[in-house]
């Protein structure tokens, strides 16, 4: 038997004027590039709990030309994000009208089953483990399922658990790669749609399995740069200090997501820097405590806001980056929102930043909320899922408004000037730290 | 002439910042693109040279210094007197 799983993956800017101001997404270098350069570890997990006398092709989607005969499998699996998911569900429209059985999953899926059933054969809703196998030995048996429910606790214990099939990056030319230490977010922000949304309670690898699949990453490529696939990599400051003193001698050059805490802990901090952290990408949101009334249910981040330039510095100061993000047109948001968010960049020295704009992903609190509200501008936008195009009714302020201020802020951040600015400001910190 | 020493001192101080062994890393590389740097670890190895040579790259051209020789021939011409 031989399975095709074929990943889509990539951020994209419908808005001609933001992608002509020079969206870089998180990070250094065009971050949509970046992403779209990603392994899918979703995918090499699927891999991994496949049988092994199950032969496996991964492909990307841009390996897939929409003009050629499709490659021929017994199976395809296809895993897509929500802004690419009607291109997830043409592919898998053609390949079923080959008579080639597909299987749907993903984040997407899971929050929107009912849609995506509508083009596979079966789909796989939550984490794949649990759910995959019994999938395979199914179709195995010609007796497939339409839905497959995988676990949303456990997934990081044996017997469920499987160790991503690297291998198959064998010969592709990625210089950074993907590993997962945990799952879920207890912050459980309204707007989220990453793994928090298939997870029952925050799951947390234990760090010998982390060194184990770094090693394994390592074999494909000598020295890429690690992006961990987190939510919350530092949730568990006593787990993050073992995880850093753990990965400190592999000498490798990585970037997380994580929240403000981390700045609490000198020596938390201090671990962070010596291991090679370079960048923390963390949801800051907005400026001050009123704009994020509500934004989690907790109010935690609406709390900590008070000591956002202190814990930026105390960051920054050990020469790792800040990638401070902002989400625009959140509720108590009004058009004085985007001169505010460009004062606090320029005060916190962020050394990187990243604008996007609110978006109800479907199946998110902030869908559901937002629908209930008549705030939804049309029944279905997926493919304007790209954090850059308004889908809803903002409260503070018109849509025309925020699109401007959108296009305004981006100008003033995003430019060559502030560019070279960051770019100037992190090396000096460096050289005060050699 | 070029002065071996540089060459031998900026090439420790790439070697530093990449954690890869840049012995065979030839003059004319691409540092980028041939040991993988990440647009950070151009800035830290700048950073580097800038403390070590005492020099001073101007920002708006870090883009262009992308290969050992670019970075050996800047420091020739640019170190203040007396730097070692």
């Amino acid at each position: 038997m031989r399975i095709g799983l074929i990943a889509m993956s990539g951020v994209r800017v419908r808005t001609p004027e933001l992608a002509a101001l020079g969206v870089t997404l998180p990070q250094f270098v065009s971050r949509g590039k970046v992403i779209a350069s990603l392994p899918s570890l979703g995918l090499l997990t699927v891999a991994a709990l496949t049988p092994l006398d199950v032969e496996i092709a991964y492909l990307e989607v841009q390996e897939v030309d929409p003009h050629a005969p499709l490659e021929q499998f017994d199976l395809v699996g296809i895993s897509s994000f929500t802004a690419q998911i009607d291109e997830a569900y043409h592919l898998a429209d053609r390949y079923r009208a080959a008579g080639v059985p597909v299987v749907l999953g993903g984040l997407h899926v899971s929050l929107v089953p009912g849609e995506a059933a509508g083009h596979a054969d079966s789909i796989v809703v939550y984490g794949a483990e649990g759910a995959w196998p019994r999938l395979v030995d199914d179709f195995r048996h010609s007796r497939l399922q339409s839905r497959y429910d995988g676990l949303r606790a456990g997934v990081f214990e044996p017997p469920n658990y499987a160790r991503p099939r690297f291998d198959l990056l064998q010969g592709r030319p990625y210089n950074r790669m993907t590993v997962q230490t945990s799952r879920g977010c207890p912050l459980d922000c309204e707007f989220c749609a990453a793994s928090l949304r298939i997870t029952s309670a925050f799951q947390q690898k234990p760090v010998a399995l982390v060194v184990e699949e770094i090693r394994a990453a390592r074999e494909v490529t000598e020295h890429p740069f690690f992006e961990f696939a987190d939510d919350n990599t530092f949730l568990n400051k006593k787990w993050g200090k073992e995880f850093l003193r753990a990965i400190t001698p592999l000498g490798l050059n990585w970037f997380t997501e994580t929240d403000i805490s981390v700045a609490d802990d000198d020596e938390l901090l201090d671990l962070l820097a010596e291991s090679g952290c370079r960048q923390l990408l963390i949801g800051l949101e907005s400026p001050e405590a009123a704009d994020l009334e509500g934004v989690d249910p907790h109010d935690w981040k609406r709390k900590r806001s008070g000591r956002y330039l202190e814990a930026i510095d105390r960051i920054q100061s050990r020469g790792v980056t800040v990638n401070g993000c902002f989400v625009l047109g959140l509720d108590n948001h009004t058009p004085e929102i985007f001169p505010r968010i460009k004062e606090f960049v320029e005060k916190s020295r962020l050394l990187e930043v990243q604008l996007t704009v609110m978006t109800p992903f479907p199946g998110t609190p902030l869908y559901h909320r937002l629908a209930r509200e008549g705030r939804l501008l049309r029944p279905r936008y997926w493919d304007r899922c790209t954090l850059f195009d308004v889908t809803y009714k903002p409260r503070g302020m018109t849509v025309e408004q925020l699109e401007e201020g959108i296009r305004w802020l981006f100008g003033e951040i995003y430019n060559e000037r502030e560019f070279i600015r960051r770019k100037r400001h992190y090396m000096e910190i460096v050289k005060q730290r050699m | 002439m070029s002065d071996p020493n540089v060459e031998q001192r900026l090439r420790s101080v790439l070697s530093e910042v990449s954690r890869q062994d840049v012995a065979r890393t030839g003059l004319d590389d691409d540092l980028v693109r041939e040991l993988g740097l990440d647009s950070l670890a151009a800035l830290r190895l700048l950073a580097a040279v800038e403390k070590r040579f005492d020099v001073h790259f101007p920002d708006e051209r870090l883009e262009e210094f992308r290969t050992l020789r670019i970075v050996r021939d800047f420091i020739a011409g640019n170190r203040q007197e007396g730097a070692s």
